[in-house]
């Protein structure tokens, strides 16, 4: 039990700062913003796609943090809580304002491929390896599109947020191994899609 | 070496590939153990299908990750601890509210992440609803529709809408039906209270807590929230009674009576598109189905323009009169909307005035209401929806196949919209049933159109018809929280905080903001 009174609030693991927080320590709260605020933040943006939203967002999921600590269970990592409560924030606020959820994923995936000048791996062993990086990057948004929301959600958990299986499966109440069967099959269903596409041309 | 072999070869290679495909995918996520990892790397080392296979998804995901760095890059950064603090500390001395965004759009993702929520923080403890047993009808739409006289022609295959149907009526079976009143015979002169001044909440929740157990509990509780005749004149007579009030008082008599009282609250109240769907239901109650329902109609779209309602409404009026081309225009106008929504939340509200009105206790009114919000609107969306689909099925038999679909996707959409503009789970469970009731006469039909349309839109049903069955176990651990809810909770002020939210948010959203957001009362 780490109970010492005399540590400093900014140092502990983020349950060590939610135990503090429901002391009554604002302080541990105050912590917990300036650790995660730029990841839920992003993580808000991947759903909303607004800056401005995701800011209001984000906010407000610090909030409910504060308001629900009595429920945090201590036993429990933090991190994938906190993901939790802010993506049904995000998943309440596409509701209300009746925006377009995860089908903006492929714009958004496009914006970021047109200023990435990045280099992909390509193992060298592989023929298929040998395709432009400019085909196959246009094959894997083509695919992607075809996407339905909750695969899409789950390759932005993974991939873009770089999620474990294990925290995902967290976040949308699942199992681990159900999270790796979907993602398996996602996989499977991309490359399909694209090797139709390679057909086709 | 010939061509059995050859193939016997090729399967046993395939087999084996599908074993180590499993393992593949937590290889990729870097979470397989030393001798598994080995086994699969021979495996790749031998199979040149399976290393391609694997390598294109090193690829990919590493393609992907690449795209979610170069947008995380991009992001600003924030600051929001004075924002946060701010907050924080202002609410410190405030009592939070229950009350969230009017969500009109519902999807079941985020209820059960909000569900998830409840059992990491263990309020949820079992379920006493999951041992029901069903009800002897399956809906009240299936109870009283009727096999679509529809043959499919030879050699299609019409098994997956039939198999998502049947695993829908598996999924729905424990779930609650809710009665109609009049329909529960005998045994309810008994359970009503002798005086209604003299009913607690303690006596709602006690009611509500049997409902796993006893089926006589919805009828008693929808009997309790119900005012006799003598009483509904009553409040209908009274000078004091509000508007409110005397609508659910109405809704009561006898629809000569309701129309007289009705007719003047509108005049009275002219912006409340509840109201005139009330004195439109009086109306249709009487069997006039003329200008007047009309007018009526037309007043409600022009208050809520954003409700498909009216406009079901006008299509059923033209198809009892026998006017295909009015209802079809109707029913494409309709189909443009998001969402139809019976104001149950309004309706909810004032049946609460009417208790209060009729001297129930102020907590108990609430209660009463609270709890047995959307249980009459299942009743109404589910006429409506039955009432559509036997006209189509008119049409059907008539051999107009072609207007039969459109009515019939109609309905489809009614159900779906009905889905999206719920605030009460019961709201929810009528879209769902008038979807579930539909596509099985529609699978019919798409069968016998006997074209390439035909089969693309029996594909889209079934999928359709699939997430019908998720959106089931939705509210299947909807009614799970809540039921354990009422199990684990006696505290008349945690009773009282709940209605309170479940009447201004309806109950969906009430119990994901108890799950989820607000502070604790008598949580454990």
């Amino acid at each position: 039990m780490r109970r010492d009174k005399s540590l400093n609030p900014v140092v502990g693991t983020d349950e060590d700062l939610m135990e503090r927080l429901c002391r009554g320590h604002q302080e541990a709260l105050a912590e917990l913003v300036r650790r995660y605020q730029n990841d839920i933040f992003r993580f808000c943006l991947h759903y909303l796609h607004e800056a401005e939203r995701a800011k209001e967002i984000a906010q407000e999921t610090f909030v409910r943090v504060y308001v629900a600590r009595a429920r945090f269970d201590g036993a429990r990592a933090f991190r994938p809580w906190i993901l939790c409560i802010a993506r049904n924030l995000c998943l309440n606020e596409l509701k209300r304002k009746k925006a377009v959820p995860m089908e903006s994923l492929e714009e958004y995936a496009s914006a970021a491929r047109l200023d990435s000048g990045e280099v992909i791996r390509s193992p060298a062993d592989n023929p298929d390896q040998l395709m432009m990086g400019a085909e196959r990057r246009e094959a894997l948004r083509r695919a992607l599109a075809d996407l339905d929301a909750e695969s899409r959600e789950l390759v932005t958990l993974r991939f873009f947020q770089r999620l474990p299986a294990r925290e995902i499966a967290d976040i949308l109440g699942s199992t681990q191994g159900a999270v790796r069967t979907r993602l398996h099959r996602i996989l499977k269903s991309l490359r399909e899609k694209h090797a139709a596409d390679r057909e086709d041309l | 070496m010939n061509r059995k072999d050859a193939e016997k070869r090729q399967d046993a290679a395939s087999t084996e590939c599908e074993q180590h495909e499993a393992d593949l995918a937590v290889l990729l996520d870097g979470a397989l153990d030393e001798q598994a990892a080995a086994r699969v790397q021979a495996h790749l080392a031998a199979c040149p299908t399976c290393r391609d296979e694997y390598a294109w998804w090193e690829t990919a995901a590493a393609e992907l990750e690449a795209i979610g760095r170069t947008a995380e890059a991009e992001a600003p950064e924030v600051d929001l601890v004075d924002a946060v603090m701010a907050v924080v500390q202002g609410r410190e001395h405030v009592r939070e509210p229950l009350v969230a965004p009017r969500v009109r759009r519902w999807t079941w993702v985020s209820l059960a992440a909000a569900a998830g929520v409840a059992l990491v923080c263990g309020l949820v403890l079992y379920s006493r609803f999951s041992g029901q047993e069903a009800p002897e009808e399956e809906s009240v739409l299936q109870a009283r529709g009727e096999v679509p006289p529809v043959t499919a022609p030879s050699g299609q295959e019409i098994a997956p809408v039939k198999k998502s149907i049947s695993q829908f009526d598996m999924a729905r079976k424990g779930l609650p039906h809710p009665r109609r009143v009049e329909d529960v015979e005998e045994p309810l002169e008994a359970t009503r209270p002798p005086d209604l001044a003299a009913l607690t909440v303690s006596d709602v929740v006690r009611v509500r807590a049997a409902f796993g157990d006893d089926e006589q509990a919805w009828a008693t509780l929808m009997q309790w929230a119900t005012l006799t005749p003598e009483q509904a004149a009553e409040v209908a007579a009274s000078a004091d009674a509000v508007p409110d009030a005397v609508v659910a008082a109405a809704s009561l008599l006898s629809p000569g009576q309701a129309e007289q009282l009705l007719l003047t609250l509108v005049g009275s109240c002219p912006d409340r598109a509840y109201i005139r769907l009330e004195l439109a239901k009086a109306y249709s109650a009487e069997g006039r189905m003329g200008d007047e329902v009309l007018a009526q109609l037309e007043a409600m779209r022009e208050l809520d323009p954003a409700n498909a309602l009216p406009y079901y409404l006008q299509a059923r009026r033209c198809l009892k009169e026998g006017d295909l081309e009015g209802a079809l225009a109707a029913l494409s106008e309709a189909r443009a909307m998001e969402e139809a929504t019976t104001y149950s939340l309004e309706a909810a509200a004032a049946r609460e005035q009417a208790l209060l009105a009729a001297g129930a206790e102020p907590d108990t009114a609430r209660a009463l209401a609270a709890f047995t919000g959307g249980m009459r609107e299942y009743d109404f969306l589910c006429d409506l929806g039955n009432d559509l689909l036997q006209y189509g099925l008119r049409y059907v038999e008539l051999g107009d196949l072609g207007s039969a679909q459109r009515i019939l996707e109609a309905v489809h959409e009614l159900g779906s919209q009905v889905q999206e503009g719920a605030v009460f789970a019961q709201e929810q469970l009528a879209g769902l049933d008038i979807q579930r009731a539909v596509a099985d006469v529609l699978s019919g039909l798409y069968q016998a159109l006997e074209s390439t349309a035909g089969l693309e839109e029996l594909q889209r049903l079934t999928s359709d018809t699939m997430r019908l069955v998720t959106d089931l176990e939705g509210i299947r651990q909807f009614f799970e929280s809540l039921n354990s809810l009422f199990t684990a909770q006696t505290e008349e002020d945690f009773w009282r905080s709940f209605s309170d939210a479940v009447m201004q948010v309806g109950d969906l959203m009430a119990i994901q903001e108890w799950t989820m957001g607000s502070p604790a009362r008598g949580a454990p």
